[in-house]
């Protein structure tokens, strides 16, 4: 659909979709009652960016978004136990895979979470730096939008995986600790999260400026 | 309580037992196969490792109810299989054991590692072997029994 | 006959209709009277210890040798050492050795310290002679019984391999003599090695254990599974001390397989049990208790507190214990030259990967229980005094155990008086206890390594000598380095 060869075409031709995507959306009432498109501004698609960003980098998905060859447990995002490691695939190591204890379902009675092909993001898709501190907005931003580090998603992409992909839906369906209690939820519902990905795709995906 | 099939080192078994039961304690408690240790409950030891569809598994945090038809391997059974009856002479002929109690989990562990690499190096054997713990210590002997493991599979 | 010989042969007897098979069989040696030990005959009017051999050694028809370890064995391989040590000077033949732990009774009492036990690394120090005699005089005992047969004298025999071989070409199996050498008299005065006859002692043998440990088929004390046997497990407070103030257990109870659930006393305080047909169901009803704790007499402890004391205690001048150095020169050394350094060590778990447990039966007029049992004497009378029973109205199985490191060497047997106060309530039925984490995963409440606080400092100009102070229970720790 977009196979020309100029740039210009190319530019031309995105900014069609976007002024149509506006266009689109400019009659959709959004159901939480916080804005509607009708006041969606380009600034806006930053502050759409920070609602994205701030489920991102929550224990639930962040935890296996590391920089590092360990996942993280637990709302303190410690190293997980038993010496896990991520393996070449972010799937363990033989004899020590995630499917050795996380399995296709959530196990409350144990407290291990389980979600379908439990696995670590890879590296290119790291949330944090070397010392497990989560990396900035700006970063985290230029990260999830770069094709060579996403594995080839375009926005629509994008949010067809916040939309589907089984593991981020694993985040709001997260399960039962080994205590008990219910593991803390992102600050956004799973519908916020897609709406706010999808008025930030809207928007262009627009990055904060900065390292 | 709910009905079970489950294949368990070759053989069908039927057990009836709460959906949330641990692999471990239906083959434990219902199938009366205690090769397979309780040591934490908490996946955090790895005592409790059997093959579940041929990887090394925490039977200690896998409800019955998600196993389905996949086949279980477990310490009783693994001397069948070539790989598991050479871990096991070279756990004797190294004299690994003390106490024993975490032994079965590391054999588990050391076949599942060996069917993945046959040569495995320093590094690999702590990778895979790291997660299996031993108060008594016997890491080294561990170490060794797993090469002496190679050099007799070749 | 040859039921008895079939029943003495049968490895999975329990260990009590072992002994009785073992007073009545023909089958197989009997070495039935009394050996004293030098070492305690030194001791003046002491009674000398009395240690009948037919408790230890056992030559089974088909020629395997069960030999019979007066000790607990958790990893620290006394259940092949002691066998190496009465085989060897038996002459037996290795490869038939099988090992098994003792029971409680008083011939398996240490001989320095008169209790049942293991610790201290006491078990070769102290059986070393013990096990030594045992193996020796079951072997003259066979030589004299082939001597008589071959109407030669025993010094024109030897043995090897468990066979005699006389001065011509007879040869004697030790399976064969058993049963005539069970009537000869046990020798008072025997022969021992020099050590370079020995062959098994000070040589590199494989441990008796290690196959079974590597194909699951060695049961520990938590695998056992007795007819009718149900298990436990124990709600405790979550400080030492506390006490069940109150409990709702609608919720427990109505899980399929709950049997009961009721309070007992702990060393310190109560705690809840819960009775179950499986450990799983146990474990749900007791995720499901809902109970209300009174901490009020509780000690108030304070860890900070305790670090305060300690580093005020460091500093105190006590009793010398060692001195190396120049006490005087180092104190007139100016204390810009001093660097000192405090090394603290926390509470620390023991974790043996096995945990603690019990199983006891209690029949009203006797019991039976099998338990890892380090300290087999006292959990024996700790038994007995919460079921109103003697010590020697319990039999009291010694089970193969994964590992101690300090946390069953407790001598309280708080654990086994736990089990025995559910035993006592649950009277007919076999009940484990099991010592399991609870659902918070945590280190069920135990006792620890005591917490300590070293000292250590360091002299560095270029002539000092080191100053090193220490508080009692401390190792040496590295000193700071200069820099």
């Amino acid at each position: 659909m977009f196979a020309t060869r100029s740039l210009v075409v190319r530019s031309f031709l995105a900014m069609f979709v976007v002024f149509a995507s506006w266009l689109a959306l400019a009659s959709v009432n959004i159901t939480n009652g916080q804005t509607t498109a009708t006041d969606a501004r380009p600034a806006d698609g930053l502050a759409e960016w920070q609602r994205v960003y701030s489920v991102l980098t929550f224990p639930r998905c962040i935890n296996c978004h590391t920089a590092t060859n360990y996942p993280q447990q637990g709302d303190d995002r410690h190293r997980h136990f038993a010496n896990v490691i991520r393996g070449p695939d972010g799937k363990g190591v033989a004899g020590l895979n995630c499917a050795s204890c996380h399995q296709e379902k959530n196990s409350d009675a144990t407290g291990v979470p389980g979600g379908h092909n439990w696995h670590l993001a890879p590296l290119s898709m790291r949330w944090q730096d070397p010392n497990d501190r989560p990396l900035s907005s700006a970063a985290v931003c230029r990260a999830l939008i770069d094709r060579a580090k996403n594995h080839g998603l375009d926005a629509p992409g994008l949010l067809k995986h916040h939309e589907e992909e089984p593991l981020v839906l694993w985040a709001w369906d997260p399960g039962r600790r080994p205590d008990g209690t219910l593991r803390a939820l992102p600050p956004l519902t799973h519908v916020q999260f897609v709406e706010a990905t999808r008025r930030w795709v809207a928007a262009g995906t627009p990055c904060p400026k900065g390292p | 309580m709910t009905t079970y099939q489950l294949s368990v080192n070759g053989q069908r078994k039927e057990v009836d037992v709460d959906p949330t039961t641990p692999l471990l304690w239906v083959l434990r408690e219902e199938l009366k196969m205690t090769g397979t240790k309780y040591g934490c409950g908490i996946s955090a030891c790895g005592a409790c490792t059997v093959h579940l569809d041929g990887i090394a598994s925490r039977s200690c945090v896998i409800p019955v109810s998600l196993i389905g038809n996949r086949p279980i391997v477990t310490i009783e059974g693994i001397g069948a299989d070539p790989v598991g009856r050479a871990v096991q002479d070279a756990w004797v002929d190294k004299d690994v054991v003390q106490c024993g109690y975490c032994q079965s989990g590391q054999i588990m562990t050391a076949v599942a590692l060996l069917k993945d690499k046959p040569r495995p190096t320093d590094t690999n054997i702590e990778e895979s072997m790291g997660g299996n713990l031993c108060r008594c210590g016997t890491y080294v002997r561990i170490r060794e029994a797993i090469k002496g493991a190679s050099a007799q599979l070749k | 006959m040859r039921a008895l010989l079939k029943a003495a042969s049968d490895r999975s007897l329990s260990r009590r209709s072992f002994l009785r098979v073992s007073a009545a069989a023909t089958g197989g040696l009997l070495v039935s009277v009394y050996v004293d030990l030098p070492a305690l005959a030194r001791q003046g009017n002491q009674a000398p210890k009395v240690f009948p051999p037919d408790a230890f050694v056992h030559i089974r028809p088909d020629g395997q040798i069960l030999i019979t370890v007066n000790r607990l064995e958790f990893g620290q391989g006394v259940h092949t050492a002691l066998p190496m040590i009465l085989a060897d000077e038996m002459d037996a033949d290795w490869s038939q050795v099988v090992a098994e732990l003792a029971p409680a009774a008083d011939v398996y009492k240490d001989p320095l310290f008169g209790i049942q036990f293991v610790g201290g690394s006491g078990s070769i120090a102290h059986s070393f002679q013990q096990y030594r005699e045992l193996g020796a005089k079951t072997r003259a005992m066979l030589v004299a019984t082939a001597a008589d047969r071959w109407h030669v004298s025993p010094d024109q025999c030897r043995t090897a391999n468990s066979v005699v071989y006389g001065p011509g070409n007879q040869t004697a199996r030790y399976a064969e003599l058993a049963d005539e050498a069970g009537r000869k008299p046990v020798p008072d005065k025997v022969r021992l090695k020099q050590p370079s006859e020995f062959r098994l002692i000070g040589k590199r043998v494989r441990r008796l254990d290690s196959r079974a440990k590597c194909d699951g088929s060695q049961k520990f004390g938590l695998d056992l599974d007795l007819p009718g046997m149900k298990v436990a497990l124990i709600a405790r407070p979550p400080v030492f001390g506390g006490r069940v103030r109150s409990f709702t257990d609608k919720e427990a109870r109505s899980i399929a397989g709950v049997r009961d659930v009721f309070e007992i006393p702990l060393a310190k305080g109560t705690a809840l049990a819960v009775v179950a047909d499986r450990f799983w169901t146990a474990k749900q009803a007791r995720d499901r208790l809902k109970i209300e704790w009174d901490l009020s007499g509780v000690e108030h402890a304070d860890s900070q507190q305790l670090s305060t004391k300690y580093k005020e205690l460091a500093r105190t001048t006590g009793n010398v214990a060692v001195s190396n150095g120049d006490q005087k020169a180092l104190d007139a050394m100016a204390p810009a030259n001093r660097m000192v350094a405090e090394y603290e060590f926390p509470y620390l778990a023991h974790t043996p990967m096995e945990p603690l447990n019990t199983t006891i039966r209690f029949d009203g007029d006797r019991a039976e229980a099998w338990v890892g049992s380090q300290f087999q004497t006292f959990d024996q009378m700790a038994i007995a005094e919460v079921l109103g029973l003697k010590p020697e109205q319990v039999t009291f199985h010694t089970e193969m155990t994964g590992g101690g490191f300090g946390r069953r060497a407790v001598a309280d047997s708080h654990v086994q008086r736990e089990a025995a106060a559910i035993a006592k309530r649950l009277r007919g039925t076999p009940v484990k206890l099991g010592k399991m984490m609870s659902r918070v995963a945590t280190i069920a409440p135990c006792t620890y390594i005591a917490s300590r606080l070293a000292l250590g400092g360091t002299v560095c100009p270029q002539h000092g000598s080191m100053l090193l102070s220490a508080s009692p229970y401390s190792p040496v720790p590295h000193l700071p380095p200069c820099s």
